[in-house]
């Protein structure tokens, strides 16, 4: 593969490219697949992707191209595409904007390797540590350790190198019993700090498989109409990101919000601060894909909407004077938690959808819902079979949220920190 | 365009390689995957000229006898038998292993190539596109972004094991037209996307449509959540499509009866669905975006009839789950990319055409939807629940549509009631060439699926 050194060079030697980024990863992953608790297959991967965008400037306007540099480029190769790239951004001309300025150059590269082998290990030891005990068990699960180590330049100067390591668990528990047979999904994207963690998360997934097993059809439970119903995991993760979306500067820049500045997004108070790095999130990154070292910013405040974010380009399109870039990680903290007095009431906690939805330009959510648990008191009634809808810009103005606290760490989207639960008054079950 | 000069390159020493490293292992292969998107878009405020999902490399497997193992890497040229055995060296584990047998195949020397029957230049490319979504803005102000969208796959794949030496260049082409319209608050997006061997048709088609499409976005405006309930519903082709992906495709693939995760296991040769269904899959089975001349386990494109007359008869196999299950292969092993597994997939899956016209369905239905554009779907293979999004639907009154919309519309329930209340199958069905499918949550490859329109009851929400 090209060094980028001398990719670089060629980019500096076409005189009608008047801007660049690179990006380099280099991808090492060392993984395992089993079915049931028998290994199938080990698989290991040593790959590396260079992708540069080159930019022409004309008459006031800005084109940009992406050129994907592989194994089978040489010098010649590479010099061909850069030319067709020069071309095709000719074609592709929009308003200027400027590439992100250097402020700091982050280098955090670590000095030290981990064997890959022996995190997926370690992690497929704790996975199955979990099923002790247990009368459900783990199938189809797969273990993936990885370690990708990025470099990030662009014509003005910025210059960044980091890695990241990570392990990524996805597994199906089962529960076979006289009744028909069972599964839920389970999948846990995490850093490779504490695979002891597994065990206990994996843990619950089996207990929730079990219930499952036992789960009643919605027809055939009274659910009492002053039921709360409560989403966590997933679908509260795509509901805080859909909050921090209506104010990207792209969504705005599109016009396809529903929210300005100063709107009271939420009669329900609650700050939501995004963030690139946080801790016990995977996924977090110093810097955006444009290289700006990203800060906290605030972009709800006790409800209502006190800044936009993004990336560079929409930025400048927008006229912001500081743009933050683009962030990886949703927090939201200061919100108003659950009364007691509440809590008395029945809660259907909906724990598995078969695919949480939400449409950000309705704001319909809801899905199929493969478990739920009915909670009354000291009773617990799991229920299956059946869906739930709602409109997620109408339905937050009564919710409510829990005092505990988790976290929901997603791979190549935004992750989320903050309570466990959401409640609300009003959700349509069929 | 034929296969990459740069894989072409490579055979010889995927052969070494495969030489060498049968000194060690019982069953070695290489797969070499390269392969190129170009993406052109023209939109409101914003054009892109991109080479985007662009990879290349190898996958070796291995067979030591106990359980197989793979490597990934950007080149093979030079790379030694040792530093493969290196990398793929378990720890200690604690762990059995799975008994598989050793891939047994035939001999065989092949090569295919279909390219794309008419190429555009990008600056042709360009201004169709661009004509296109003027078009759609200067129907009406509500259209606040019109994005048209042309994209190329070229794919080149070479296969070496023991017995075979495979190469294989394809290519496909999709347009797409995205749309987003706005009145006060209320905002609707509404997509189409047509595919072909073909950029020139593919272009020409998505030009005829650009003015319906408008239409139907500003209709989208007035759409209203539908009421939850049990509804007599007429499917397009591409909601027989999504239902016909979830509710069977992932069900058969084989290497969930390998895990005891399919239900479909117990159900061969029994009546799953109403006996006016027949469903197929397969890269041979319709020339459309899942069309390949042989799978990532080189094995060669087949058309498989899953569904005969109702009765479940077969399923879809990747090599390992086809050698683990004692069945011959249907060439559906494929993977995201060189850098992960294979497994049992979905290619053009589809219901067969039936006897029914179209406006006798309609003329059938008392009070129910038309369902139309298919948005996302989750299948469910040990459980056969099932959850099909589509982008909208048509309320019908006594055989003719109302002009009442409602959207988004999940169908959900189970796959057993769904299938068994399909009551008529039009004779007229249609292949969506554009589609990305997930295993689970992950592993996305380019699909396809379609059908007729169908009449059910389904429950909607």
């Amino acid at each position: 593969m090209m060094t980028i050194n001398e990719l670089k060079k060629l980019i500096e030697n076409n005189k009608d490219i008047s801007a660049y980024e690179i990006r380099n990863t280099v991808n090492e992953s060392y993984q395992f697949f089993y079915v049931m608790e028998e290994l199938e297959t080990n698989r290991c991967v040593n790959a590396e992707e260079t992708v540069a965008v080159v930019y022409t400037d004309s008459e006031g306007q800005r084109g940009s191209s992406s050129v994907v540099i592989t194994s089978a480029d040489d010098r010649d190769t590479v010099t061909e595409k850069l030319k067709a790239a020069v071309r095709k951004a000719g074609q592709a001309a929009n308003p200027y904007y400027p590439l992100a300025e250097k402020t700091e150059n982050i280098h955090t590269v670590s000095d030290s390797t981990c064997d890959l082998s022996l995190i997926a290990r370690n992690t497929a030891d704790a996975v199955f540590a979990a099923q002790a005990g247990s009368d459900a068990q783990l199938n189809a699960t797969e273990i993936f350790a990885d370690h990708n180590t990025i470099r990030f330049l662009n014509s003005s100067g910025i210059d960044h190198s980091y890695d990241t390591y990570s392990v990524f668990c996805e597994t199906i528990p089962s529960y076979d019993g006289e009744k028909e047979d069972v599964e839920l999904y389970f999948s846990r994207y995490a850093d490779i700090t504490d695979p002891a963690e597994f065990t206990e998360t994996v843990g619950t997934a089996l207990s929730n498989v079990r219930y499952r097993y036992e789960a009643l059809k919605l027809e055939d439970v009274t659910v009492p109409e002053n039921c709360l119903v409560a989403v966590q995991g997933d679908m509260l993760r795509n509901i805080m990101t859909n909050f921090a979306q209506e104010l990207s500067y792209s969504r705005q820049y599109y016009k396809m919000s529903h929210s300005k500045l100063s709107d009271q997004i939420s009669a329900v108070p609650f700050d939501m601060i995004l963030k690139g790095q946080e801790e016990g999130i995977c996924g977090s990154s110093p810097v955006d894909p444009n290289g700006i070292v990203l800060k906290d910013t605030k972009v709800i405040d006790q409800g209502r909407a006190s800044a936009f974010w993004g990336d560079q380009r929409f930025g400048y399109y927008l006229k912001e004077e500081h743009i933050t870039g683009s962030y990886p990680v949703v927090c939201v903290q200061n919100y108003p938690v659950i009364s007691e007095e509440d809590l008395k009431r029945p809660v259907l906690y909906l724990m598995n959808f078969s695919a949480p939805q939400l449409e950000s330009s309705s704001g319909y959510f809801g899905g199929e819902v493969r478990l739920g648990l009915l909670v009354e008191g000291d009773k617990v009634t799991p229920v299956t079979g059946f869906s739930v809808s709602g409109n997620i810009y109408e339905a937050v103005n009564t919710a409510r949220f829990s005092e505990e606290t988790a976290s929901v760490s997603a791979k190549g989207r935004m992750s989320f920190k903050g309570p466990k639960y959401m409640y609300f008054d009003q959700l349509k079950l069929h | 365009m034929a296969l990459e000069k740069f894989l072409k390159e490579r055979i010889t020493d995927a052969e070494v390689l495969v030489k060498e490293l049968r000194k060690t292992f019982e069953y070695v292969s290489v797969l070499g995957s390269y392969t190129r998107t170009k993406q052109i878009i023209s939109s409101t405020r914003m054009s892109a000229a991109d080479d985007i999902d662009n990879e290349c490399g190898f996958v070796i497997r291995l067979f030591d006898g106990t359980h197989y193992s793979e490597y990934s890497t950007d080149e093979i040229r030079g790379l030694s038998p040792e530093k493969v055995i290196a990398s793929v060296k378990l720890p200690e584990m604690k762990q059995p292993f799975v008994k598989a047998p050793v891939l047994e195949e035939e001999e065989m020397v092949k090569s295919f190539v279909r390219e794309d029957a008419h190429p555009m230049s990008d600056e042709e490319i360009m201004e169709q596109l661009k004509a296109i979504r003027t078009y759609c803005e200067q129907k009406d102000e509500r259209i606040i972004n019109a994005q048209a969208m042309y994209r190329k796959r070229s794919v080149s794949k070479i296969f070496v094991s023991g017995k075979k030496v495979l190469d294989q260049h394809y290519e496909w082409v999709n347009a797409m037209l995205m749309l987003s319209a706005r009145e006060g608050d209320v905002i609707q997006q509404h997509y189409t996307v047509e595919g072909e061997a073909d950029s020139r048709k593919a272009l020409d088609e998505l030009d005829q449509r650009k003015d319906a499409e408008a239409d139907l976005v500003l209709r989208l405006l007035k759409a209203t959540p539908v009421e939850p309930g049990v509804y007599d519903v007429i499917t397009d082709p591409t909601i027989s499509g999504l239902i016909c992906h979830e509710a069977f495709g992932h069900g058969v693939e084989q290497d969930m009866v390998v895990k005891h995760r399919a239900k479909s296991a117990n159900y061969v040769n029994k009546q799953v669905g109403s006996t006016l269904l027949n469903m197929h899959d397969g890269a041979g089975a319709v020339l459309s975006a899942a069309s390949y001349f042989f799978d990532d386990d080189g094995v060669l494109a087949q058309d498989t009839h899953i569904i005969e007359d109702g009765i479940l008869k077969r399923g879809i196999s990747d090599a390992l789950s086809a050698l683990e299950l004692g069945q011959k292969p249907s060439g559906n092993g494929r993977r995201e990319s060189y850098q992960r597994k294979s497994y049992s997939r979905m290619t053009n899956t589809f219901f067969s055409p039936g006897k029914d016209k179209v406006e006798d369905m309609f003329r059938s239905i008392k009070h129910g939807y038309y369902l139309c554009n298919t948005n996302n779907g989750m299948e469910d293979p040990k459980n056969w629940q099932i959850q099909c999004t589509a982008e909208y639907g048509l309320e019908i009154k006594d055989g003719e549509l109302t002009g009442k919309i409602i959207a988004p519309v999940v169908i959900s329930g189970s796959v057993l009631d769904l299938l068994n209340s399909i009551s008529m199958v039009s004779d007229e069905y249609k292949i969506i060439g554009s589609g990305g499918c997930g295993k689970g949550h992950k592993e996305w490859v380019f699909v396809s699926d379609g059908g007729p329109f169908m009449k059910a009851r389904a429950k909607l929400g």
